[in-house]
């Protein structure tokens, strides 16, 4: 398999939720983990990196960065990817951020992405989820309570593989979903997971900012969209819920 | 997205299939619906429109929107043109199929 190091410079203490945003249907998920990470002021302890796929390195105010960054401030953890996972890392970034997560005594792991939807530009987000196994999953009449679980298909994507991998290993995984355009950035899809998210785990957090910068947002990240879509070609299979 | 060196943009676009239509949709955030203009030529569709402020993605500054699309053989050169709010405007434009009831 792929080898993939995580590296960290802190330990976070067990316990933590794990809070997944790749770069998927909508960059849903990483525009709600980037606005997750400021909105909280977390600090990055770590990064994760597949040096043979993945020759490259970010860049911030012109210091090197991992291609995913661990960011944290108990009880949360998050991981931030900058670039989209390229089809043959899917699942060992899985496995590593899996086994990261049984190390460091994570509670849950939660994966937020979009749900590819047409009609989109009619209508606004609406959220769900999905859990790897009722029994894992204690919070799950709160979820109920706030979104609708996503019936009957197929999810693919990375976000499809760590709920299946969580499930082997027996830790409890929910994906949190929002209705989002299928190929461009949609910050208004990101605020509604991050609502849910908020209603089900009390995690203290305002979107009034991501709507109000929405449309800055989707103009700064056309270019990541556009990769992301390349990324979906490649891998030649829809991102979106079938 | 790809950027020219003088700061003109391309946006991102989607193409949808209905039985009786395609719809292209393109996303311009920050763009000044006043200054949009739609125009076909030789089923050549272009798209432009001014940004409503300069934005910056890496050292290019960016102020102009412009999409230039093949459209699909099978449709008619009629066309119309919607734009939607949606964090910004989105550009639709409906092509109906040709030999549509």
């Amino acid at each position: 398999m792929v080898p993939v190091d995580v590296w960290e410079a802190e330990r976070p203490k067990p316990g933590a939720n794990l809070i997944i945003g790749f770069v998927d249907v909508g960059l849903v998920g990483v525009i709600a983990a980037r606005y997750m990470v400021e909105e909280l002021g977390m600090k990055m302890i770590g990064g994760i990196d597949a040096p043979s796929e993945l020759p490259l390195s970010p860049v911030k105010e012109g210091v090197s960065q991992y291609p995913i960054g661990i960011y944290y401030k108990h009880p949360w953890l998050v991981l931030l990817p900058e670039v989209p996972l390229p089809p043959s890392l899917i699942y060992p970034v899985a496995m590593a951020i899996t086994d990261y997560g049984e190390r460091r005594g994570v509670e849950r792991i939660i994966s937020l992405t979009g749900l590819a939807n047409v009609q989109r530009i009619r209508k606004d987000p609406e959220a769900y989820w999905i859990v790897n196994s009722v029994e894992l999953v204690p919070e799950l009449e709160k979820l109920k309570e706030v979104a609708k679980p996503l019936r009957d298909g197929v999810l693919y994507g990375p976000t499809a593989t760590i709920l299946k991998v969580t499930k082997t290993k027996g830790i409890a995984s929910i994906t949190l979903l929002a209705d989002a355009f299928p190929e461009f950035p949609d910050p208004g899809a990101a605020a509604k997971v991050l609502e849910t998210l908020k209603a089900v785990y009390n995690v203290e957090i305002d979107t009034k900012r991501l709507i109000e910068d929405s449309e800055k947002i989707k103009a700064r990240l056309q270019e990541m969209a556009a990769r992301a879509k390349e990324m979906v070609v490649e891998r030649g299979q829809p991102t979106m819920y079938a | 997205m790809r950027i020219s060196p003088n700061g003109k943009a391309e946006p991102l676009h989607s193409l949808f299939e209905f039985p009786d239509r395609y719809e292209i949709l393109i996303d311009m955030p920050l763009a000044d619906e006043g200054t949009l203009s739609v125009t076909l030529y030789k089923r050549v569709l272009k798209v432009r429109a001014l940004l409503r402020e300069t934005i910056k993605i890496g050292e290019i500054e960016v102020r102009e929107y412009i999409k230039i699309l093949k459209i699909p053989d099978e449709v008619e050169e009629e066309y119309e043109v919607e734009v939607v709010e949606r964090e910004g405007p989105i550009v639709v434009v409906v092509f109906p199929k040709a030999g549509r009831p």
